[in-house]
């Protein structure tokens, strides 16, 4: 027996190892989902292999690529700072822009609690001299405005329009010296005009005996059918009262940042 | 035994040395493949079929298919290639080249055989078939490579004095 399988033992090995190839291999098929020893061996041995060819390469790589392999370097380099100026000026328009859209939401907010029909415009330009408190929109005759006009601002009255041209206004501020406007004290209801200072506006006619104390609210009373009623001119920053005097002195803080005004609301009367 | 492990350290390297080649190589070499060959040209088959069907687990083992495919499919080629050893000129690279190609061709089919036949995989055949010629071409490249570091290497033994 022993000599026939040692006369016969590579062909019956072959067949040996044919027959234990496809055994495992058939086995395999039906319980692929499982890891085998061997596999999991295998995974085991060559998982430290891997790791060290891979951190070798990517050290290699860096030393070639950071400090051999600088041919394209300036170039690239000079395309990188041209592509980061680029980026930077429009990373810069798409900030503005955000912010130009929370400007324009809130104004469309203001547009709907309005009563009269409105008309967005952008302020252009300011007053050539630091005396007078005017601004230029680019809106004019073109778009339906004339003089008279109220112009507001979502945190506030703005003014009224003085001069048109067909494609732009001069719109003149609550603070100007010019500018008088009738007003409600919100808390109280004391009537008062309302004149500009420069940077604030004061309280005319505010009588002595009348309720105001710092902090009120002023708002537009609707009388000289300019402004409608209800709209925010400030609050009151100073609120002095002099026995003697008939009147007195009220200083009003308005809630537009004027220096900041960018975008404005015009109120159209109906037959506009 | 230390020639059988020798070969699967060797398998092992070269293995890792697959995996770690980049995917977005359309085709990558059969190192393994190689291997396999190089143990039907030179060693037994006592010890050159387990080196075979060990090596094919262990690309099995690194690779997505089922264990012993790759197991079968090296023991089949190592002993259609131990079959004719006999009458080849071991020492020729030329030949080397040209059992390379006729290698890569045979794996080729009897995978495309196992798969089709035993495992019933779809259409894998066609995917083996569509990529046949560039794995050839990549395979003679590899060996050539494998061939001319040999030849350096023989040199500078030679070379070094005694």
């Amino acid at each position: 027996m022993l000599e026939l399988l040692r006369k016969y033992r590579s062909p019956l090995l072959v067949v040996f190892l044919i027959i234990f190839a496809l055994l495992v291999y058939s086995s395999r098929l039906r319980k692929q989902p499982e890891t085998t020893l061997f596999e999991k061996t295998i995974l085991q041995l060559a998982s430290p292999l891997q790791r060290g060819f891979d951190f070798s390469t990517a050290r290699l790589g860096g030393i070639w690529s950071h400090y051999l392999w600088l041919v394209d370097a300036r170039e690239e380099n000079d395309r990188l700072l041209h592509e980061n100026r680029r980026l930077r000026t429009h990373l810069d328009q798409v900030r503005e822009f955000q912010l130009e859209n929370r400007r324009l939401r809130t104004l469309l907010k203001l547009r709907r609690q309005l009563p009269l029909p409105t008309l967005a415009a952008r302020v252009v330009a300011e007053d050539a001299t630091s005396l007078f408190q005017t601004v230029i929109i680019d809106r004019g005759l073109d778009d339906g405005l004339r003089e008279g006009l109220a112009v507001v601002a979502p945190e506030g009255v703005v003014g009224r329009i003085i001069r048109c041209s067909p494609r732009q206004s001069r719109v003149l501020l609550i603070t100007d010296a010019s500018s008088a406007i009738a007003v409600l004290v919100q808390r109280s209801r004391a009537r008062a005009v309302g004149r500009g200072r420069g940077a604030t506006l004061t309280l005319d006619f505010a009588l002595a005996q009348e309720d105001i104390v710092t902090g009120d609210r002023i708002i537009t009373s609707g009388n000289g059918g300019i402004f409608p009623k209800g709209l925010t001119i400030g609050t009151v920053s100073l609120a002095e009262v002099n026995t003697l005097d008939l009147f007195q002195t009220v200083v009003v803080k308005p809630a537009v940042n004027f220096s900041r005004l960018e975008e404005v609301l015009v109120l159209l009367d109906q037959s506009s | 035994m230390k020639t059988l492990l020798a070969y699967l350290a060797l398998g092992l390297l070269l293995a890792v040395a697959e995996t770690l080649l980049p995917s977005a190589l359309a085709t990558k070499p059969h190192l393994l493949l190689l291997l396999v060959m190089m143990l039907g040209v030179q060693q037994k088959i006592a010890v050159g079929g387990p080196a075979a069907w060990l090596l094919g687990c262990l690309q099995d083992s690194l690779s997505g298919t089922c264990l012993g495919l790759h197991g079968l499919v090296y023991l089949i080629l190592y002993l259609s290639l131990r079959s004719v050893a006999g009458l080849l000129n071991r020492e020729s690279p030329v030949l080397m080249l040209f059992l390379v190609i006729s290698g890569t061709l045979l794996q080729a089919l009897i995978m495309i055989f196992t798969l089709g036949f035993l495992a019933e995989h779809g259409t894998y055949w066609r995917q083996i078939l569509a990529g046949l010629p560039a794995q050839v071409l990549v395979n003679l490249l590899a060996a050539l490579f494998f061939l001319q570091a040999s030849f350096l290497l023989h040199r500078a033994r030679r070379r070094r004095p005694l």
